[in-house]
């Protein structure tokens, strides 16, 4: 392997490539034509200076853009620095008027305010995308599906503000029944922490109001521990569904057994958007049908085995029928049975017709 | 009961067919008064493959395993034309001599199932022990559930059916005899000698 040798000739400024062997007598490539040859002269000390520095009154460098290092630190004034006069005038920064922020825009007031909902997620400004909206008014109905107490869950933005006059509590007792359960949620997307919940009439008679903000808090937080406010959406309403679940089946093991939710109307759930509940599922959670149900399947291995064992003791069996006597017949000794005869010629005879033939 | 030969319906005290004057006599005439040495299967025939013979014989002594008073008999033949199988079938049953059945099975407990390959036809014959279990009718019944197979040529497996039916009809029979042995005796002119009895594996 050839070995490259890079020689670097400061020697009136020259750089030589090549190898070592490749080099001709003046120490150039042989085959190389050389376009230029550049000579750097550098400066030379001349007596003077040199003793003026040997002397120790110049230091080398000490001089920087023509001022001694002297003058730069004990420079004390204020130095004026002279701007392009063309950039000295741009107009400043607009302070941001986020109060459109604030504003819920008018057209949507009569869908958050002025009516029941028609779903359980209310979003009528499209503050999520359509994926994230199917995708939570599924787990909604899914919710909704397996409790009682079903959620409503308003989306607003981030900053902004309830008109004057309305509220939550206003929006339940002027547009939900009083005699259904149900939560109904203000969520402020990207803000959790704004968020408000509120329960029907009977759900608050029964629950303290610590209870109430405690099914809050535990959503809020569980929404604070994501980032993307979609996703802060889903955790909210899943820690409040699984607070409610809660809330309506521990409370009922404490109450004997019996819902507290019993004497509610829960037959009419009113304009929600719901898929009727599966007959097998209201099976299941009869508790009667329970019992039986795996009653019979703990009962049905015994039977089979059973049904099993009998059916291999009579493969088995032995069958002895009782010692008879009577007269001969028509002269047999042996016997005069005559059962049946068939013919088996013909598909289009049958035994059937046969059968019909021979009782004519 | 019915007569052999003409099909028609006698007293069980008769000693002849009233309608056509049958009797063991007449039967012994036309078909001979010799003992006929035959086995419990017999193909004359030829209809059976070698290969379905053995299983064939298994389920008869199957049967006679469960049956440990009776047997059953089959004889596949070709008869001439004209033969009635009834009457051939009952000459068989009493002047037969099935020499692999054993003698502490009579052919009063056996039950004799005749096909001639000519005719098309198949019968079943019983002895007397037999009569208070089995019927015309039932016995019928039993033939019909292997019509199919005969029909298609199918001999073994129709004569696996019938030991199968026939399994069935005197499971049933024993059964009701047990209920009440005199008045099923009774019913074909017999009565009891010694009690009814089970032996169970």
């Amino acid at each position: 392997m050839k070995v490259w040798l890079i020689v670097l000739w400061v020697l009136g400024g020259r750089l030589v490539f090549g190898q070592e062997e490749d080099l001709d007598r003046d120490g150039e490539l042989e085959g190389v034509e050389v376009i230029q040859r550049v000579e750097w002269v550098l400066p030379d000390w001349n007596a003077e200076i040199f003793s003026v520095v040997d002397a120790g009154e110049f230091v080398p460098g000490s001089t920087i853009f023509g001022k001694t290092m002297e003058a730069w630190m004990s420079f004390e004034g204020e130095e004026v620095i002279e701007h392009d006069p063309s950039l000295m005038n741009l107009p400043e920064d607009e302070e941001f008027d986020e109060r459109w922020m604030k504003v819920i825009p008018p057209n949507f007031l009569s869908e958050y305010f002025r009516k029941p909902p028609e779903r359980y997620l209310m979003d009528p400004q499209g503050l999520l995308t359509a994926r994230e909206a199917d995708d939570l008014q599924a787990f909604l109905d899914y919710h909704a599906r397996d409790t009682n107490i079903v959620l409503y869950l308003y989306l607003f933005d981030e900053k902004q503000q309830l008109p004057e006059g309305e509220s939550l509590m206003r929006l339940i007792e002027e547009h939900f029944d009083p005699s259904k359960p149900y939560a109904v949620a203000f969520y402020f997307l990207g803000d959790p922490s704004r968020s408000r919940l509120g329960f029907s009439e009977k759900i608050r008679q029964f629950f303290p109001q610590n209870e109430q903000d405690k099914v809050l808090r535990m959503g809020v937080e569980e929404a604070m521990e994501k980032t993307e406010r979609a996703s802060q959406a889903e955790s909210f309403a899943i820690q409040l569904s699984i607070r409610l679940y809660w809330l309506e089946n521990v409370v009922s093991v404490d109450r004997g057994g019996v819902s507290f939710l019993g004497d509610l109307d829960l037959r009419d759930r009113g304009r929600e958007v719901r898929k009727k509940g599966h007959w097998w599922d209201r099976l299941k959670g009869d508790s009667t049908f329970r019992t039986f149900f795996w009653g019979f399947c703990g009962i049905l291995p015994i039977i089979a085995m059973g049904w099993g064992g009998m059916r291999f003791l009579e493969s088995r069996r032995v069958y002895v029928f009782p010692d008879a006597t009577g007269e001969p017949m028509l002269g047999a000794g042996s016997g005069v049975g005559v059962g049946g005869m068939i013919g088996f010629s013909a598909s289009a005879d049958p035994p059937a017709e046969q059968r019909r033939k021979i009782s004519q | 009961m019915r007569c052999p030969r003409c099909f028609l319906r006698i007293h069980l005290r008769a000693p002849s067919c009233p309608h056509c004057g049958f009797e063991m006599e007449q039967a012994e005439a036309k078909y001979g008064e010799d003992t006929v040495n035959l086995h419990q299967l017999t193909d004359a025939a030829g209809v059976l493959r070698m290969k379905e013979r053995e299983p064939l014989r298994d389920a008869l002594e199957r049967f006679e395993e469960r049956f440990p008073q009776l047997f059953l008999a089959i004889y596949v033949g070709g008869f001439e034309k004209g033969v009635n199988l009834r009457e051939l079938g009952f000459w068989m049953l009493n002047r037969s001599n099935f020499v692999d059945v054993e003698e502490a099975r009579p052919n009063e407990n056996g039950i004799l199932l005749l096909v001639d390959v000519n005719s098309k036809q198949a019968c079943l014959s019983f002895g007397y022990s037999l009569m208070p279990y089995l019927s015309e009718e039932s016995t019928f019944g039993v033939l019909s559930k292997a019509h199919p197979l005969l029909l298609e040529g199918e001999y073994a497996l129709g004569f696996h059916e019938v030991v199968d039916r026939m399994d069935d009809l005197l499971r049933r029979g024993w059964k009701r005899v047990r209920r009440r042995p005199e008045k099923i005796l009774s019913a074909v002119a017999q009565r009891l000698v010694g009690e009814g009895k089970e032996e169970e594996e």
